[in-house]
């Protein structure tokens, strides 16, 4: 397909700016995608941070309440009436509403009195009231489950001392940890990303799957985690790069009790085609715009070089097919000082000179007709008298050719007459 | 020519430090390897005590060069505290299905993988049809058992028969409960007249109430060893007892006269078993001596000396175990006389309440 020279003009430039401006957004694209995975990686560890230190309050204060219930003076008195104990600690839960059971228990394991009874296990060997006893310190459990009605819950061990500072028992301040995973629930991700706890042994202990809790935490995230904050991680999951911020729980009171406090590990995991999606558009919209203004101007670029040298040829190409038509008085109009200017100017000039050249050959043709007319006239005049002449000359000419025709003749017969006398001769010899 | 020689002289200098890189790889390579030594296998095992023979640690230490490490408990709700505190501490552990179920629901159980643990066709499977883990998906039966009544028959004239006895106020003092709330508290049901997992609010505060009236004639609550200890030596001359350790003691001890018998309203029905917990750090050790006690040889010389019943095909061990104790009803009672506990949750913080009362 043969494409004339507006077409041409303005297609072009077009086709090669999308091209450059294609290749340009591609290479701008690719370039800040790492730079937008750090961004957001480090954003997402942010988000941990923050989830880290709203779930810490939240753990800070059951520290807090479980040292201040526990030196309360009907809580100290163990001598006191086992059922107004009990009464006594179901108000305090209607309080105190992030407990689901307070529970205390004497120096041997013995529970003294329970609001709801519901601990499976013995208490004398439990680790953390075990722990809480020796250090005589607030100390926090690690997520476990209970079974009536079946939750997960984590436990406050508080040590009870009696006037004399002496210490007498242990409270127990059971916290569901469904508070906690109110925290984690509420955080805003996009479509597929979520928080994910584990504690020390990569054990889940916060996820929106709340079947996944207590199992192992996947080995790319829990095998590759490293303390501190701020950190984030690119794991691939089914075939999916998922970015990773994290952030390990602050002990839960880092001030005074560092070694007996759980450390977990807060995770927010986003697909990363998720969480750069709309960095992504970003980079689109602004690649589309830049694309479009590009495009307007070499539209009009197009446009204006389209009207001074496209116009200016076809003025040329006018004039041409004047002039070719015989119209040599057409000049074409010179618009610019330019070369389609200049162009116009010359061949202005040319058809000046060919319309000059022109008027000349019509006088020089005529003159040469003239002096061919009369020449004509001279010869046709010595042709005449030339015909007189000839005729003259021929007669003669023919009057003595028919001299030498009848000579020869002559000759001829006398020539036969002498050969019969000699042939009569010689037989007579004979 | 010049710039052939370049080109060869750069060539060589490549070639080298190729040859160079290679050899340093494969130099650390197998200074890798030869760190990375097969550390010797190490197994942790918590269970009851005595509850294995003598040689049963120390022949599977033998055959397998693993190290077994051997924790005891008295009771397991211990057991389950200590478990629930860090499901990483032991490999493997013991307890009846009852516990087991619990703590699976508690999600502290590893399955187990069966694969590992061929010898799982030696068991007589049909034991196991009501039990709460059929398929033995997260433990391993070991034996299996129920609770009976021990007495000092040099001290107790009188024909004991069910557990109405233990609250006969002439033994007052003299009398000792089993420390795990769940079997006094079945027994006492039992007595009752109901079922040893009953989650009947008004019949667990029955034996509840039953349990405190007894309270002031009991010695203590004790664990299995203690009660044959002070049964022993006369602190106590009348208690609870699991059939296994009874018939033990009486083998160990022919000069104390102890005497053990099936009470006559029933007992409860247990089957002990193995479990790996969620945490463990050596499964694979822990499958591998779970098939190495299900062997025959193995298993029969465990119930000989702990005197359990065995959950093992009866083919595959009567030439092993004393004839007797096969034979014998106190190990093998009829389905009639005992009743296992299926799931229990549901009522469990009315026997823990108990459990506070009794041990104020």
């Amino acid at each position: 397909m043969k494409l004339n020279l507006k077409t041409r003009l303005i297609t072009l430039p077009i086709i090669f700016t999308l091209l450059l401006f294609f290749v340009v957004s591609c290479l701008i694209y690719f370039q800040t995608r790492e730079l937008l995975k750090n961004v957001v990686g480090t954003g997402l560890a942010a988000v941990a941070r923050e989830k880290n230190i709203e779930i810490n309050s939240l753990v800070k204060r059951g520290y807090q309440d479980a040292k201040a219930l526990s030196s309360i003076p009907l809580i100290k008195d163990f001598a006191a009436d086992t059922n107004i104990k009990e009464q006594y600690l179901n108000k305090i839960k209607t309080i105190y509403k992030t407990y689901d059971d307070i529970t205390l228990i004497d120096m041997d394991g013995n529970v003294l009195t329970s609001s709801s009874y519901t601990h499976e296990g013995d208490w004398a060997s439990n680790s953390w009231f075990r722990k809480a006893k020796q250090d005589q310190a607030v100390v926090m459990s690690d997520v476990y489950l209970m079974l009536t009605p079946k939750k997960e819950v984590t436990s406050f061990f508080a040590p009870v001392k009696n006037d004399q500072e002496k210490m007498i028992g242990v409270l127990v301040l059971r916290m569901p940890i469904d508070k906690i995973w109110e925290i984690s629930d509420n955080t805003v991700l996009t479509r597929s990303g979520y928080v994910m706890g584990f504690n020390e042994l990569g054990r889940i202990i916060i996820h929106p799957d709340k079947s996944k809790i207590f199992e192992k935490a996947p080995d790319n995230i829990f095998g590759k985690i490293e303390k501190g904050d701020n950190k984030y991680l690119k794991i691939t999951e089914n075939g999916q790069e998922k970015l990773v911020g994290y952030s390990n729980i602050l002990p839960s009171s880092a001030q005074d009790n560092e070694e007996n406090s759980v450390k977990w590990f807060i995770a927010i995991i986003e697909p990363s085609s998720e969480s750069l999606a709309n960095l992504n558009n970003i980079v689109i919209i602004q690649s589309l715009m830049t694309m479009l203004l590009g495009l307007i101007s070499i539209l009009i670029i197009s446009y204006l070089l389209n009207a001074r040298v496209v116009s200016g040829l076809s003025d040329v190409y006018e004039g041409t097919i004047k002039i070719s038509t015989g119209n040599l008085d057409y000049r074409i109009p010179v618009k610019s000082n330019d070369e389609i200017g200049r162009l116009a100017r010359t061949f202005n000039d040319m058809a000046e000179k060919i319309k000059h050249y022109n008027n000349n050959l019509q006088q020089l043709v005529s003159d040469r007709t003239k002096e061919l007319e009369e020449t004509k006239n001279n010869l046709e005049s010595i042709n005449d008298n030339l015909t007189k002449s000839n005729s003259v000359m021929i007669g003669r000419e023919l009057r003595m050719l028919e001299l030498k025709k009848e000579i020869e003749l002559f000759k001829k017969s006398k020539k036969d007459q002498e050969k019969g006398k000699r042939d009569g001769k010689n037989k007579k010899l004979d | 020519m010049m710039k052939k020689k370049v080109i060869i002289f750069l060539f060589s200098i490549l070639f080298t430090a190729g040859l160079f890189s290679a050899g340093f790889l494969i130099f650390s390579q197998s200074n890798k390897k030869n760190e990375q030594k097969p550390e010797k296998k190490e197994l942790n095992i918590y269970n009851w005590e005595n509850y294995f023979a003598p040689e049963t640690l120390s022949d599977f230490e033998k055959e397998t060069g693993t190290k077994v490490n051997l924790s005891t408990f008295e009771d397991e709700e211990i057991m389950l505290s200590d478990v629930q505190s860090d499901p990483s501490m032991y490999d493997l552990i013991v307890a009846s299905d009852e516990v087991f179920w619990r703590m699976n629901e508690l999600k502290l159980l590893a399955n187990v993988d069966k694969n590992n643990i061929p010898n799982l066709s030696n068991l007589h499977q049909k034991l196991f049809d009501k039990s709460t883990d059929a398929q033995h998906n997260f433990s391993i039966p070991y034996t299996w058992g129920t609770t009976g009544i021990i007495y000092n028959a040099n001290f107790i004239k009188d024909n004991i028969k069910d557990w109405g006895d233990l609250w006969n106020p002439n033994y007052k003092g003299k009398i000792a409960m089993i420390n795990n709330k769940f079997t006094i508290i079945a027994c006492t049901l039992k007595y009752l007249g109901y079922h040893v997992a009953s989650a009947n609010e008004s019949e667990l505060t029955m034996a509840g109430n039953k349990l405190m009236e007894q309270k002031p004639l009991v010695y203590g609550y004790l664990d299995p060893m203690t009660i044959i200890e002070k049964i022993k030596n006369g602190d106590v001359w009348i208690g609870q007892l699991y059939n296994g350790d009874a018939l033990m003691a009486i083998e160990e001890n022919p000069d104390s006269n102890l005497k053990f018998i099936l009470p006559e309203s029933g007992s409860d029905f247990y089957i002990d078993a193995f479990a790996i917990p969620r945490d463990a750090k050596n499964k694979e050790v822990a499958e591998e001596f779970l098939d190495y006690i299900l062997r025959p040889d193995v298993h029969s010389k465990i119930i000989n000396y702990v005197r359990y019943a065995s959950p093992l095909k009866k083919e595959l061990i009567e030439n092993k175990v004393d004839k007797v104790l096969l034979e014998d009803p106190l190990t093998y009672p009829s389905d009639e006389k005992v009743e296992g506990y299926g799931e229990t949750s549901k009522g469990n913080n009315i026997r823990n309440k108990i459990w506070s009362e009794l041990n104020k």
